[in-house]
């Protein structure tokens, strides 16, 4: 039987030279802060439902992602036009889009271990999944970007390292591709309808995806 | 008619050498002497081709301004690094860098692959499209990354690859890259010789370059005659320590201009001794069957002698540094020294025959070439000084040095032999090389063809005149150099490469705006490929670029952070490999499961040093590159920011050629592109192309001065058309000839070879003067041929052969050129002289004893 002997969390402040060797007290409060919203308002008003995602147009760093979901070709053959509706849609697609994955794991027991400053105001707060017998299912990683204004927002989940961020500017890259700038917004207009319904990857934190990386 | 002064002052000359024999050796004995301490404390030879034009001219005055603002430019030295992998190229780099930092011999250094700015941000210079491309292909082998860890096993991987196999959703995902992987695995297992490439595996490129290109700024030694040479060696013995250390295997080759120009000298000199002891043997041999004594060949052989010395004396006094065509006058001064010596004593030989005592030979002598000989001298410096006012430094150098050596050359023959002769007036036997007898089969036949060769050569000659506008001047130096020199080979090598090409051109910008503006300007014309400057490394879209590196690094971090799986057991490993191929994936797969089973065990481990030999380096790099951080121009490595900003605040945008202008054609237009939106641009392309210009305006107006100034002279002298026109006619077939053999054969005027023009005009007056005058004398120009000027005339071309002509072997394509075409050269001279001049002469003086 193989054996990984994956050096993760201890070796965190190692993992990048250059970045800040100490943990992000605040950042970690924040991730903590936001999965304690998520899971609050799935259990009240239920998973994707309304409020849990104004808890993510709350606290994602919408600007930011939306810039870097568009930016490059797909933005230069944007219209004017076309730039003002996406910007428009863009907080409260993303917050659909994110609710059902986010969901998922929220629902689950999430324990942060560590987090460090990789660039300054970008930081990773690492944390663990648990399912029900309190076995660790996986490795989730959160981006937080620190505003000028001090703020913490949420930038990035990374589930078994795969970046969500990097997957779903595929997906936008693909459909202006093949569709244009109105195809995609048509995409994102179809997302936020069928708000908490609509998911753009195989479900996260499910059972098949988590257990490439269990320990 | 012929002034009969100039016989008596040859008599006079003669004569006076004869008497004073002892003291005229001892004279030139002292002279020669002196002359070989001078060349030999304060010979200087500048191989630098661009500063051979006049300093005047646009494109130097150009240059002058770039070389001042960035005074070590041209001084830099490239080193190719070629390994049989991108890897194992970029390894060696490392280690071969790393070393040379450290010696003297080198001042800076910059190489991208080992330069920590370009391993932390190199992803940053890549397009944005292919950085996605590189970071989803990183982010599918991130599993594969993280499984292996820092110090893998053959076990480890096979076992990863088998379950990628098994799993649609295994380690690896991609088919590609598997097949990469198998491929490669299959190529390690069964070569002994083949190393793993992690970079073609995790590249988004098919074939990643084997080759890797530095620069260095090298520690010149302008005292030795080679200033390259410490840094070459530096660098060669430093890359057999890297070789022997790290077992390393990659081939090192050395260029840029201080080592083109260091080979070249190796290139020129190589064999060059033999080549010339193989000429002495010739020449002698030449002199003994035309002089039949050996006295006469040792004086003619101590003539040729004398005045290349002394003229190299004379040189090295008035010049402070020669260059590689004034260095030629050696070449010119034995072909004239032979050509007054061979004349003089081709003379001699009969009259001492004819004679009882060797004063009536000399008086008999200097009455028949007295004249000739004595003109020959004034007129043919008078030549070589009309090269003096061009702009083309290199030639008028040595027009003057000639025109001088040409009067020495005169004035050894007419002493230094007379007086050798005398001092052993019993050694020269009393045969007389009689003319040859109009009755002769030989003789017959001559005078029979002359007629229809004189007019083939002349209708040649006159069809030839139709090329000149054709011929041209290849100033590129380049072109001269040994195709086999290894600078010579790196830098052929590394043109093919995009951005490489040698041929660039420089402009000069006062701030940031005027940088950016005139390279906008610069990069539109279609034959310009880009433009480099300072701000051209500070990559576009970097905020962009460091989000998707972000996006992806967090991720691939942790997995090269992984300390990889440890205890993974081959056969295992190997069987459940097999295993998962035999279901069939891929040709790929295919082959790697038939390497498996044919392979043993042993042998498979036994791959392991050359599966992961370059390992730790990629992974190092990887971990690097995702450090990537915002680059300003204040970040660049300061050995780049030196070469594209001066200490002066002024900057240099290097404009690059599209597909690098290789060919002539290519090159003018770009550069005449280039000079349309920035006049004052300068560099390689320009300075070939205007100095080859340059150097062809100041041919034509030195060869028209020196027919000016000749006809006035021999007109003074001679006072007849007919002989000015026996003079000119074959000289002017034989150069324009000459230029249309070389045009048809492609052999271009160039740096080398150019003093084949002077030399002809120096033989062909000398040859022509002699002819013209017998032929006048005689009223009948093949008289002149079968006589002793005519022997003369073909001796001194043969010699002229004979010295030289074996230089068309040597691998330097200047020197080879220039043998090639002096030997082409001397064949027309000998053709118009021999065949031309005689009916021309029986066809002017026919006319004029028809007149009543």
């Amino acid at each position: 039987m193989k054996q990984m002997t994956i050096s993760v969390l201890s070796a965190a402040s190692m993992l990048l030279a250059g970045a800040q060797a100490e943990r992000m007290p605040e950042s970690e409060a924040f991730i903590v802060g936001v999965v304690d919203e998520l899971k609050s308002a799935a259990d009240t008003h239920g998973d994707a439902s309304p409020e849990v995602r104004q808890v993510l147009e709350d606290n994602l760093a919408t600007e930011a992602i939306g810039r870097f979901l568009l930016a490059g070709d797909a933005a230069e053959s944007a219209t004017d036009d076309q730039r003002t509706r996406y910007d428009t849609l863009f907080p409260r697609f993303i917050a659909a889009a994110f609710a059902e994955e986010i969901g998922q794991l929220t629902s689950r027991r999430i324990d942060v271990t560590s987090s460090l400053e990789r660039r300054p105001g970008d930081i990773i707060v690492q944390s663990a999944l648990f399912d029900d017998k309190d076995v660790k299912r996986a490795n989730i990683d959160w981006r937080v970007r620190i505003l000028e204004t001090g703020e913490n927002k949420l930038i990035d989940v990374l589930v078994e390292r795969i970046s969500q961020l990097t997957i779903r500017r595929q997906t936008f890259s693909s459909i202006v591709d093949e569709e244009g700038v109105e195809g995609l917004l048509a995409y994102m207009e179809t997302t936020i309808g069928e708000a908490g319904v609509a998911s753009l990857t195989e479900p996260l934190g499910s059972d098949a995806a988590v257990a490439g990386g269990a320990e | 008619m012929q002034p009969i002064f100039l016989d008596a002052l040859l008599w006079r000359l003669m004569a006076f050498a004869e008497r004073a024999r002892v003291l005229t050796l001892l004279f030139w004995a002292a002279l020669t002497a002196l002359a070989a301490w001078q060349v030999s404390s304060n010979i200087a030879i500048s191989t630098d081709t661009s500063e051979m034009i006049s300093p005047e001219a646009p494109h130097r005055q150009a240059s002058a301004k770039i070389n001042a603002a960035f005074p070590k430019l041209s001084e830099q030295v490239l080193v190719v690094v070629e390994a049989s992998t991108a890897d194992g190229a970029a390894a060696f780099t490392d280690e071969l860098s790393a070393r040379l930092r450290e010696r003297d011999e080198v001042q800076s250094l910059l190489a991208a692959p080992s330069e920590p700015f370009f391993r932390q941000n190199g992803l940053l210079f890549l397009d944005v499209d292919e950085l996605e491309d590189l970071l989803a292909r990183l982010t599918k082998a991130a599993p594969l990354l993280e499984r292996l860890g820092p110090d893998p096993t053959v076990a480890t991987l096979l076992e990863a690859l088998a379950e990628a196999a098994e799993q649609e959703n295994g380690a690896i995902t991609d088919q590609e890259t598997l097949d990469r992987l198998y491929t490669a695995l299959s190529d390690v297992i069964t070569d002994d010789e083949a190393i793993f490439s992690w970079q073609a595996l995790l590249s988004t490129e098919d074939d990643p370059s084997n080759r890797v290109l530095f620069t260095l700024q090298p520690v010149l030694d302008y005292s030795r005659l080679r200033p390259a040479q410490a840094v070459k060696e530096a660098i060669l013995e430093e890359a057999d320590a890297v070789r022997a250390e790290t077992g390393f295997a990659a081939t090192v080759i050395i260029t840029g201009d201080p080592v083109l120009r260091s080979e070249e000298l190796e290139a020129v000199s190589r064999g060059i001794g033999w080549a010339f002891a193989l000429s002495g043997v010739l020449v002698g041999l030449l002199l003994y069957v035309a002089l039949s004594s050996k006295l006469m060949v040792t004086a003619c052989l101590l003539s040729i002698i004398l005045s290349v010395v002394l003229t190299a004396g004379i040189a090295v006094t008035l010049f402070d540094e020669l260059n590689l065509i004034s260095v030629a006058f050696a070449v010119l001064m034995v072909g004239l020294g032979a050509d007054f010596s061979i004349h003089l004593l081709v003379h001699l030989r009969t009259e001492v025959g004819n004679t009882r005592s060797l004063r009536t030979a000399f008086y008999r002598t200097a009455r028949k070439i007295g004249t000739a000989l004595a003109l020959a001298a004034p007129t043919t410096a008078l030549a070589f000084f009309s090269f003096a006012p061009t702009e083309f430094i290199g030639m008028n150098q040595l027009g003057v040095i000639a025109g001088v050596g040409v009067l020495i050359a005169f004035l050894v023959s007419v002493t230094l032999i007379p007086a050798l002769l005398g001092l052993f007036p019993s050694s020269l036997g009393r045969r007389a090389l009689a003319e040859v007898p109009e009755t002769r089969p030989s003789t017959m036949i001559l005078d029979r063809a002359v007629i229809p060769f004189g007019l083939v050569v002349g209708g040649l000659g006159v069809a030839s005149i139709a090329l000149l506008p054709q011929a041209r001047f290849d100033a590129d130096p380049m072109a001269l150099r040994a195709k086999s020199a290894p600078s010579v080979v790196a830098l052929n090598l590394i043109s093919e490469e995009e951005g490489a090409s040698p041929y660039r051109l420089s402009v000069l910008a006062a701030d940031e705006d005027d940088v950016r503006a005139k390279a906008r300007a610069l990069g539109q014309p279609e034959t310009v490929d880009s433009t480099r400057h300072l701000f051209s490394f500070v990559p576009d879209d970097q905020a962009l670029k460091l989000d998707l590196i972000d996006a992806a690094g967090v991720g691939l971090s942790f997995a090269l952070m992984s300390g990889g799986s440890v205890d993974d057991e081959l056969a295992v490993s190997i069987a459940r490999l097999e295993t998962a191929l035999s279901e069939g994936t891929s040709d790929a797969g295919e082959r790697l499961l038939t390497t498996l089973r044919s392979t043993s065990m042993m042998e498979i481990d036994g791959a392991a040093p050359r599966i992961f030999l370059f390992w730790p380096r990629q992974r190092s790099l990887l971990q690097e590159q995702l450090l990537a951080g915002y680059v300003t121009v204040d970040d660049l490595p300061s050995s780049l920011t030196a070469r594209y900003a001066g200490d002066d605040g002024l900057y240099r945008i290097e404009i690059l050629p599209l597909d690098g202008a290789l060919t002539v054609r290519e090159r003018r237009a770009f550069v005449s592109d280039v000079l349309a939106v920035a006049p004052d641009a300068a560099g390689s392309a320009r300075s070939a192309l205007a100095a080859g210009d340059i150097i062809g305006q100041s041919m034509v107006q030195a060869s028209l001065t020196a027919a000016a100034l000749v006809s006035i002279l021999v007109l003074l002298f001679l006072r007849s058309f007919k002989l000015l026109l026996l003079l000119l006619v074959p000289l002017v077939l034989a150069g324009s000839l000459t230029t249309a053999t070389g045009t048809l054969f492609d052999i271009p005027y160039n740096f080398a070879n150019v003093l084949v023009l002077p030399l002809i005009i120096g033989i062909g007056i000398d040859s022509g003067l002699h002819l013209a005058l017998q032929a006048e004398r005689r009223g009948d120009g093949l008289a002149a041929v079968r006589g002793p000027t005519g022997r003369a005339v073909l001796y001194s071309a043969l010699t002229t052969i004979a010295s030289f002509g074996s230089l068309v072997i040597s691998e330097h394509r200047g020197t080879s050129s220039m043998g090639a075409l002096l030997t082409v050269g001397m064949i027309w001279v000998l053709a118009t002289m021999l065949f031309v001049l005689p009916p021309l002469a029986g066809f002017l003086y026919k006319r004029r004893s028809q007149t009543p």
